[in-house]
């Protein structure tokens, strides 16, 4: 699964450290899923889409 | 408090409390075995018995400390630690079984069930690192 977090963190002017923390997870976590080593589950995709004030499909794509 | 703030002090609670139940455990286990072996307690027997485990006292606080620290790992964390248990698990348990196969025959000396849960501890370690460095890195 692909995802633009990274792109979106950073126009948004956050850290990685900051995101984790918005996000109640650790910066690792962070790491995995920008990478794209790690998808994350349902309610901390749900949770990403709210921190970022839009909704999973358009933050995460198949691929 | 934050989700970070709160993690933190999990971390400084566990590294102090699992510190000092390794270090009563150290305690425990040389005092157990110098009353036992320089014959200071000869009898009875289930008092011998009770000196010989008591440093699994100590052992059960640092298993409670993990399984309160293990409440605040994170979706991933829980993975990880997930997939290197049953790594560890898979790998010495087939390798008791294995060797439980051979041992007593010529060359394949008794070992004692005490070094199962270092094993397994030991093996842990490596697939952690191997987890996280290979899948998630």
């Amino acid at each position: 699964m692909n995802n633009n977090i990274k792109d979106r963190r950073k126009t948004a002017g956050w850290s990685q450290s900051e995101l984790a923390e918005r996000l109640e997870v650790s910066r690792q976590t962070i790491i995995a899923i920008e990478k794209g080593k790690y998808d994350p589950s349902l309610p901390l995709a749900f949770k990403i889409a709210r921190v970022f004030g839009t909704n999973i499909e358009a933050i995460f794509s198949e691929g | 408090m934050t989700g970070l703030t709160f993690k933190k002090q999990a971390i400084k609670r566990y590294t102090f409390n699992f510190t000092l139940a390794v270090v009563v455990y150290v305690i425990c286990i040389l005092l157990s075995r110098w009353l036992l072996n320089y014959g200071f307690i000869a009898e009875p027997h289930w008092l011998r018995t009770l000196l010989a485990v008591m440093p699994m006292l100590p052992i059960f606080w640092g298993v409670h400390e993990v399984l309160i620290f293990s409440r605040t790992l994170d979706e991933l964390e829980w993975r990880k630690m997930s997939e290197a248990l049953m790594i560890s698990f898979l790998v010495v348990g087939l390798g008791c079984a294995t060797y439980g196969m051979v041992e007593g025959e010529p060359g394949f000396p008794r070992i004692g069930l005490i070094w199962v849960f270092p094993a397994l501890l030991g093996v842990y370690g490596i697939a952690l690192c191997y987890v996280v460095k290979r899948r998630y890195s």
